[in-house]
């Protein structure tokens, strides 16, 4: 597991441009600016850090992404459609938790360096977005859960 | 020659320059109609020289003029399916004879006897006698003889309407030729550019063929090389177009735009800024004619008396509509120049540029990123976070720039509708 030390200072050597806003044993964030496109987005990273590794690692939204400015919003043209690929954020229902790895193919491990992963698919998946916004179509991939089996309800 | 300016670095792996080579490729005409095109132009030559013709032996050079002479033909309307092109034929022709007889004289060698080739499908027109041709394609032949003791090719052309008999006709000094070959030594290939471009231009149309055809395709050969400056002409003929769509009367012609791109080409580094940069050169020279209270007036930089606004602007109104065009181009360019997203980019290009067109190549800029990402071939530059624009989909080769890092593959998850707590 790569320590909060390293973590930031990778960060500081890839991004010089992203700043920590918290830094414990329990979790370390930044916030910062990219330009995938053309428009520009202050997106916000927290690493939740858990003694069990494993646990960290497939956990579906550790590091968690959010997008601050400008708020991601779904297409005029379909109201209702969801963003693809998000988790719903219960803090704050603007911004929505990005969807950057596949927890079960164990794309990404606290070993793995913030800014040479989750920074870099952040920026895939807001170049994806504006895709979406811009034609209906979400071209980058990705895999959806199978949705869970019905419970089914015995009745009397 | 071709003159070559080297600069090393990829040409479109800024979304913008990206989208706006793809747009001229879609509404430029294709190398397969430039093949088709040629192959026309050369069999309406040897049919007005035909045994019988009333031209037979009579023309002395037939070539290409305007945007045919310099690789910057588009589509002449928004529908994208109609090409106009231009020739000169060079008769040997007393010059006592008068633009009516020369023009009625090619209409009568081109239009033949009835049944024979073009018979019905030839049009007698101000300047030119026109070739319909039933895809669409149009071919536009002015008659000219050469004016002796004068630069190569500078020539009479015959101005006479058909249709209004009492209209005073009268000749013209004319230089297309010489126009074509100053256009091009003003607008050097940059190599590493047009190579690039012509790559991406090919392997659209490999793909829209496919698309056409039942059969392989056969790998399309490149015809021509384009400097950035003419990839700008193009698109702002296709702005101008659209401008004038549904508007009454002449509108500003391309050779015009050509000379005053060609005057201003070769100061910029990318295609989005030589036409930011372009618009900006042609709004000024329309503000200093506003200022000063008169007309443009533009001739032919190798022959004076070749005045390329002779018909355009007729009037201060016409001139001030195109200098409130001008300044809704600039506006509209600078947006782009800014913080910008994609829906927002495609709104500003389908409205300079055609819905059809700014459509299509958001959606191959979406298509080849997305294959890009899911093939783990995604590149990206560490510090500023921009995505590095893939070249012409997977198989591309990557940039290999140092500022350049490729982002390890990964996978999408999540379900939308997924009300899962984090």
């Amino acid at each position: 597991m790569l320590t909060t030390h390293a973590q930031s200072e990778r960060m500081w050597i890839a991004w010089p441009g992203f700043r920590a806003i918290h830094a414990s044993d329990r979790w370390i964030g930044w916030t910062g600016k990219l330009r995938p496109l053309c428009q520009t987005y202050r997106i916000r990273i927290i690493l939740t850090l858990d003694r069990d590794v494993l646990w960290s690692a497939i956990l579906p939204c550790n590091p968690r992404v959010t997008v601050e400015a400008p708020l991601l919003r779904g297409r005029p043209e379909s109201p209702g459609e969801p963003i693809p690929h998000h988790y719903p954020n219960r803090l704050c229902s603007e911004q929505p938790v990005l969807c950057l790895h596949d927890p079960l193919k164990l794309e990404w491990h606290p070993v793995d360096a913030i800014a040479d992963t989750i920074v870099p698919w952040t920026i895939d998946w807001l170049a994806c977005y504006e895709v979406w916004l811009a034609t209906g179509a979400w071209t980058g991939g990705g895999r959806h859960p199978e949705p869970s089996p019905r419970r089914h309800v015995r009745r009397r | 020659m071709d003159k070559f300016i080297s600069r090393p670095g990829s040409p479109f792996d800024g979304v913008l320059d990206s989208l706006l080579a793809d747009i001229s490729i879609r509404i430029q005409l294709s190398q397969t109609d430039f093949l088709k095109a040629v192959a026309r132009y050369e069999s309406v030559s040897s049919w007005i020289d035909r045994a019988g013709s009333p031209l037979e032996d009579r023309v002395a050079v037939f070539y290409p003029q305007g945007s045919m002479a310099i690789g910057a033909v588009i589509a002449a309307r928004a529908t994208n399916d109609e090409f106009d092109l231009d020739v000169v034929a060079q008769l040997d022709l007393p010059d006592w004879m008068t633009p009516q007889q020369v023009l009625d004289l090619l209409f009568k060698a081109i239009n033949g006897k009835p049944g024979s080739r073009y018979h019905g499908k030839v049009r007698r027109r101000t300047r030119c006698v026109t070739v319909e041709y039933a895809d669409n394609m149009h071919i536009d032949v002015t008659p000219a003889i050469r004016r002796a003791l004068t630069p190569e090719r500078e020539s009479w052309i015959f101005h006479h309407r058909a249709e209004a008999p009492d209209e005073r006709s009268f000749l013209c000094i004319a230089n297309p030729y010489g126009f074509a070959e100053w256009f091009k030594t003003s607008t050097p290939l940059d190599a590493h550019f047009s190579e690039a471009y012509i790559e991406r231009a090919a392997a659209y149309e490999q793909v829209a063929l496919a698309a056409a055809e039942s059969e392989p395709v056969p790998t399309q050969q490149p015809v021509s090389r384009k400097s950035k400056a003419v990839i700008v002409l193009q698109l702002l003929k296709r702005w101008r177009n659209l401008c004038y769509e549904d508007r009454a009367g002449r509108r500003p012609p391309s050779i015009l735009l050509s000379r005053l791109i060609a005057d201003a080409a070769n100061h910029t580094d990318s295609l989005s800024e030589e036409l930011l940069h372009q618009a900006r050169h042609l709004l000024a020279v329309f503000q200093t004619a506003d200022r000063d209270g008169r007309l443009v007036h533009i001739a032919n930089p190798v022959c004076d008396e070749d005045v390329l606004t002779d018909r355009w602007p007729e009037s201060p109104q016409s001139q001030q509509r195109f200098l409130d065009d001008l300044e809704h181009l600039v506006h509209q360019l600078e947006r782009l120049d800014g913080d910008c997203d994609l829906p927002e980019m495609k709104e500003i290009l389908a409205n300079l540029f055609g819905e059809a067109p700014a459509a299509s190549a958001v959606t191959a800029f979406g298509e080849g990123m997305g294959q890009a990402i899911q093939a783990g071939q995604s590149q990206h530059r560490p510090g500023v976070g921009g995505l590095v624009i893939p070249a012409i989909g997977l198989g591309a080769p990557a940039v290999t720039a140092e500022s350049v890092r490729t982002t390890p593959a990964h996978t999408f998850y999540g379900e939308e509708r997924t009300k899962q707590p984090c």
